[in-house]
């Protein structure tokens, strides 16, 4: 394939599926019933790809940790770990369940017992680092952060049963720094997001935007 | 927008914008990592390219591109993490590219991209891990995050990592804006492209931004008005289709 291919396909595909999705989305008649259903149908393409890029990035990662292996890199254990874990479950429930899965009682014991505690247990770790990240935050330096502390404060009481006992004013406070300033700033970000969102796909509809294809594209 | 986009390619107007520390620092961070001899981790987030926040995404992997061209020209290690499998070919590519443009493409590692999991929490323990193992001394993230994002930002701390990190997610931002040395906020990702590339073309949309930020506080006001008298016309020409079958 041409370099020229190579670089102005993807764009033109781009462009294309973009106006269609585009063009679906504000123009629903009967004389446009075929083109809907065209682009409908265009958009399973997406779930296929995404299908591949699965298989492509399992074998990416059997690759690295066989490599691993193979050469006896540092914590090539985890990555035999990783493999045993990786096809077993494969083989458990697409082989032997039929692809039925959690049909399989050793894939069923191994998902309740391995990998759902393991995800509750990453997962809760955040309350941690949560207090952590806050006790760095919080710390008196600047006049913002004296600000962050007096309203993390007032809410963290506010929200809190032991904050209405204190002081019952509490509870109007914590809700007006949610409902005003709070609400306020937010709503600025996310109208601004928006904009930059529709005019990041604008820059990629029509080519402009080529960061994502790598340096120099 | 479009109109911004008009004037800057026929040269009318050449637009300016404003320094992002966040992107700024990027440099900074990379030069840090090769002072110390240790490894650059990056992640573009974990939205797939099919949803409203693949522009995130998208965002990401032009900020990529920069830190692999910094990366190679440094000679410092970069490992790129991976959610979505989609993702996966495209941050191997850009690597790939930003290495030969350098002019080290033998320096190009493609085990440093690496997929780890698609699952939410197991791509956040093998991005944890990662930062230690390797102990690394630039942690950069730029895409749209979830839950994992104080996991990563803490995970990184902890092993003395300079970090930058960005995304449009707005409940996010404040655990980056807390753990974070540099933090790019909602929109200033998605200009993050135009921003390194330092494209005119790709400023002026920067540029349009700004009017449409005018439009919209206009739209809004109207619309308050127009909602307040009971006329539902803005709403309905927003919600789409126009023509409804």
């Amino acid at each position: 394939m041409s370099a020229v291919v190579r670089r102005y396909l993807p764009l033109l595909i781009t462009f294309i599926v973009g106006m269609m999705v585009i063009g679906d989305y504000y123009f629903k008649t009967p004389a446009t019933a075929s083109f809907n259903k065209m682009t409908s149908d265009a958009m399973v393409f997406v779930l296929v790809v995404a299908s591949f890029a699965v298989i492509v990035g399992t074998g990416t990662a059997t690759r690295i940790h066989v490599r691993n292996l193979t050469k006896k890199r540092a914590g090539w254990y985890n990555s035999l770990g990783l493999l045993v874990a990786l096809y077993g479950m494969l083989i458990l429930g697409l082989v032997l369940a039929e692809g039925k899965f959690t049909a399989h009682p050793m894939y069923a014991y191994w998902w309740t017992t391995i990998y759902v505690p393991l995800d509750s247990t990453i997962m809760s770790l955040l309350a941690f680092y949560i207090v952590s990240a806050a006790y760095r935050a919080f710390r008196v330096r600047t006049r913002e952060a004296t600000v962050l502390l007096i309203s993390a404060v007032l809410v963290m009481l506010g929200r809190a049963p032991i904050g209405q006992v204190v002081w019952s004013d509490l509870g109007p406070i914590t809700s007006w720094i949610m409902s005003v300033p709070n609400t306020a700033a937010m709503r600025g970000i996310i109208i601004g997001v928006a904009l930059g969102t529709l005019s990041m796909s604008i820059r990629v509809l029509t080519g402009r935007e080529r960061g994502y294809l790598g340096p120099g594209a | 927008m479009l109109a911004a986009l008009y004037l800057t390619i026929k040269g009318i107007k050449t637009p300016t914008i404003r320094k992002i520390a966040g992107l700024e620092a990027i440099r900074e961070a990379v030069g840090r990592a090769t002072e110390m001899g240790r490894s650059i981790h990056f992640t573009p987030g974990i939205a797939g390219l099919a949803t409203d926040t693949g522009p995130q995404t998208l965002a990401g992997l032009s900020v990529l591109a920069h830190v692999a061209e910094l990366a190679a020209k440094y000679k410092t290690t970069l490992w790129t993490t991976i959610r979505i499998p989609q993702v996966q070919p495209l941050a191997a590519e850009i690597v790939r590219q930003a290495y030969v443009k350098a002019g080290a493409p033998d320096d190009y590692d493609p085990d440093k991209i690496i997929y780890l999991s698609d699952t939410q929490f197991a791509y956040a323990s093998g991005v944890v891990g990662l930062m230690h193992r390797e102990k690394v001394a630039a942690n950069i993230m730029i895409g749209g995050f979830w839950a994992e994002s104080l996991l990563f930002a803490e995970g990184a701390y902890l092993v003395g990592a300079i970090q930058v990190a960005g995304t449009a997610n707005t409940s996010q931002i404040p655990f980056f804006v807390a753990a974070c040395d540099y933090c790019l906020i909602g929109e200033e990702i998605l200009a993050a492209g135009a921003y390194i590339s330092k494209d005119p073309i790709q400023l002026g949309a920067i540029w349009g931004q700004d009017y449409g930020k005018l439009i919209t506080i206009v739209l809004v006001v109207v619309g308050t008005i127009l909602a307040l008298v009971g006329n539902d016309f803005l709403l309905k020409l927003f919600k789409g289709p126009l023509w409804p079958v």
